[in-house]
C-alpha cells in the first residue's frame, strides 16, 4: 500500500519498485479507453436560423393583400395581374379552399408550397417568417384543357387525390391557397410550361411574402432556432437527393431569393444535375423549390 | 416511367425533410451536407454525375451516405449508378426509393434498399404524396447505415 498526500508542491519525484509502476500504467491505460467509447462530444456551430412562425385562421379574396387579425386577405386583382409575368400563362384563377370542403375538383396538382418569407440575411441564415395554418396549391391544365402533368396526373375530387399528413402534404385543419393556371396549348410537355406556371405563382407569393414580413416579432405563435452544427469525432453522414433533372416537369429549382421560391434560384437543369452540396438549414428554408 | 404524383417530392416536402430533420439531431452522426444531384434524361449524362457524386464524397471522406430518388423507372438507373460509385470506394450507403414492380437495374452494392412503397400496389397511385419518405423509413435506413459503418470499423 503506498499513500502519499501533497498540499503544495513544484516537483515531485516518486520512486517504486517496477511492478507497482506496471499496475499503475495499466489502470490508467483501461480508464483512458473506456473514456474513448463516449467521448465529449465537440459540437461547432456554423450558422443559425430563426424561425418565427405566424397563425392563420381564414383565408380571404379581397381587395388588397394583407394579413390582419390572422386572417390572410388577397388581392383578386393579382390573377389578372399575374399573366403579364410570363406570355405562355394565358389565365389565372385563385381560389380557396377550406378543411371542410374538400371534396371539390381540382386540376393536376403540380406543387403545394408553403408561404414562408425572409426577413433578414439569406436562405439558411439570419431570419425566416414562415405562415402556418395555410398552404398553396399549384394546379394547371393547357389552353387545350389537357393536364399539366408528365407520368400519371393527380387531377379529380382533392380528398381522393392527395395523402393528407405525409411530410409534403397538409394536415386535415389547413387551408388551402388554389392558384390555377391555363397555359398555351401544347407547352404542358415542354420545360417552359411548367416553369412559367410555376413563376407566375411564385410571384402572387411574393405579394403575400411583402406582408408576412412586416409582421412583429411579439406576434409569432412558436420560434424555433435551426443551427447547423458539425459533430468532430462522430462517423461524417452524406445525404444524398437525387431530384428530377429531365425538364418538362422535371426539375428543381436551387436557392431562390425566397423560401420555396422560384425567382432568384437556378435550376436544377442548368447546373448540369451534377451534385451540389446545401446545408440542413438551407434545405429547412426552402433552398429547394419543385417544379417536378 | 418518370416522377408520378405519389412519388413526387413537393416544395413542402423538402423544407420538411424527415431525413434531414432527423440525421441533423443525431448526436452520434456528423452531417456534413446534403447532396442534390439531378437525374438527366441520356444515359452517359446518368453515368457522369454518377461519377461526380463518387469523386465528391470521397473528397468529402464521409463514412456513410443515406441516398433516396423520387420517382422510379428510368431514375432507377442513376440510382444503381450512384450506390455503385461510392460502394467502389468503399462508402456504405443505404438507399430509399419507390421500388414499384422491382428496380429496372441491380449491382452488387445494392444490399440495402428500402421501398418506399406505402399502398402495396407497386405502381403510380396518382395520389400525391402517398409514397414518400415518412420518419419510420428514415428511422430504418438510419439504423441500416450505423451497422454497416460500424462493421466498416467507422
Amino acid at each position: 500500500m503506498v499513500r502519499l498526500s501533497i498540499a503544495r508542491a513544484k516537483s515531485v519525484t516518486m520512486e517504486m519498485p517496477e511492478k507497482y509502476a506496471e499496475l499503475a500504467l495499466k489502470n490508467k491505460s483501461e480508464k483512458k479507453s473506456k473514456n474513448e467509447v463516449t467521448p465529449f462530444l465537440k459540437e461547432k456551430i456554423m450558422r443559425t436560423l430563426t424561425w418565427r412562425e405566424y397563425s392563420v385562421n381564414d383565408v380571404k379574396i379581397s381587395k388588397y393583400t394583407k394579413i390582419e387579425n390572422n386572417i390572410l386577405y388577397i388581392d383578386e386583382e393579382l390573377a389578372g395581374r399575374a399573366v403579364n409575368i410570363n406570355p405562355i400563362v394565358k389565365k389565372v384563377t385563385l381560389r380557396v379552399i377550406k378543411p371542410g370542403e374538400r371534396n371539390v375538383f381540382v386540376n393536376s396538382i403540380m406543387d403545394i408550397i408553403p408561404v414562408a418569407a425572409k426577413v433578414e440575411g439569406k436562405i439558411g441564415e439570419g431570419v425566416t417568417h414562415f405562415l402556418r395554418g395555410m398552404v398553396v396549391f399549384l394546379t394547371g391544365t393547357d389552353e387545350e384543357g389537357r393536364q399539366i402533368s408528365e407520368f400519371g396526373s393527380s387531377h379529380g375530387i382533392l380528398s381522393e387525390k392527395v395523402a393528407f399528413g405525409m411530410p409534403g402534404t397538409p394536415g386535415n385543419r389547413e387551408i388551402i391557397l388554389n392558384i390555377d393556371v391555363v397555359i398555351e396549348k401544347g407547352t404542358g410537355m415542354e420545360r417552359r410550361g411548367p416553369l412559367a406556371a410555376h413563376q407566375v405563382c411564385d410571384w402572387i407569393l411574393d405579394h403575400i411574402r411583402q406582408e408576412l414580413k412586416k409582421l412583429p416579432p411579439q406576434e409569432a405563435i412558436y420560434v424555433q432556432e435551426y443551427k447547423d452544427v458539425r459533430r468532430e469525432g462522430r462517423p461524417k453522414v452524406l445525404i444524398v437527393k437525387e431530384l428530377g433533372g429531365q425538364g418538362a416537369m422535371h426539375e428543381k429549382i436551387i436557392m431562390p431569393s425566397e423560401p420555396g421560391g422560384v425567382r432568384g434560384g437556378k435550376s436544377i437543369i442548368d447546373l448540369g444535375n451534377v451534385p451540389v452540396i446545401l446545408s440542413p438549414n438551407e434545405v429547412r428554408d426552402g433552398g429547394i423549390h419543385s417544379v417536378t | 416511367m418518370g416522377i408520378g404524383p405519389s412519388t413526387k417530392e413537393t416544395t413542402l416536402h423538402h423544407m420538411n425533410d424527415p431525413m434531414v430533420e432527423i440525421v441533423r439531431n443525431d448526436k452520434s452522426l456528423d452531417l456534413v451536407g446534403i447532396a442534390v444531384v439531378g437525374s438527366p434524361q441520356d444515359n452517359l449524362e446518368k453515368f457522369y454525375v454518377a461519377k461526380r457524386l463518387g469523386i465528391l464524397a470521397e473528397a468529402l471522406g464521409v463514412d456513410g451516405v443515406l441516398i433516396y430518388a423520387e420517382g422510379f423507372g428510368n431514375q432507377h438507373i442513376d440510382f444503381a449508378a450512384h450506390i455503385e460509385e461510392l460502394g467502389k470506394r468503399g462508402i456504405p450507403a443505404v438507399g430509399l426509393t419507390f421500388a414499384g414492380n422491382g428496380l429496372v437495374v441491380e449491382n452488387e452494392y445494392m444490399e440495402d434498399i428500402i421501398d418506399l412503397d406505402k399502398a402495396g400496389e407497386g405502381m403510380e397511385t396518382e395520389i400525391v404524396g402517398q409514397n414518400c419518405v415518412t420518419k419510420k423509413d428514415v428511422i430504418k435506413s438510419i439504423k441500416i447505415l450505423k451497422k454497416k459503418m460500424k462493421q466498416k470499423g467507422r
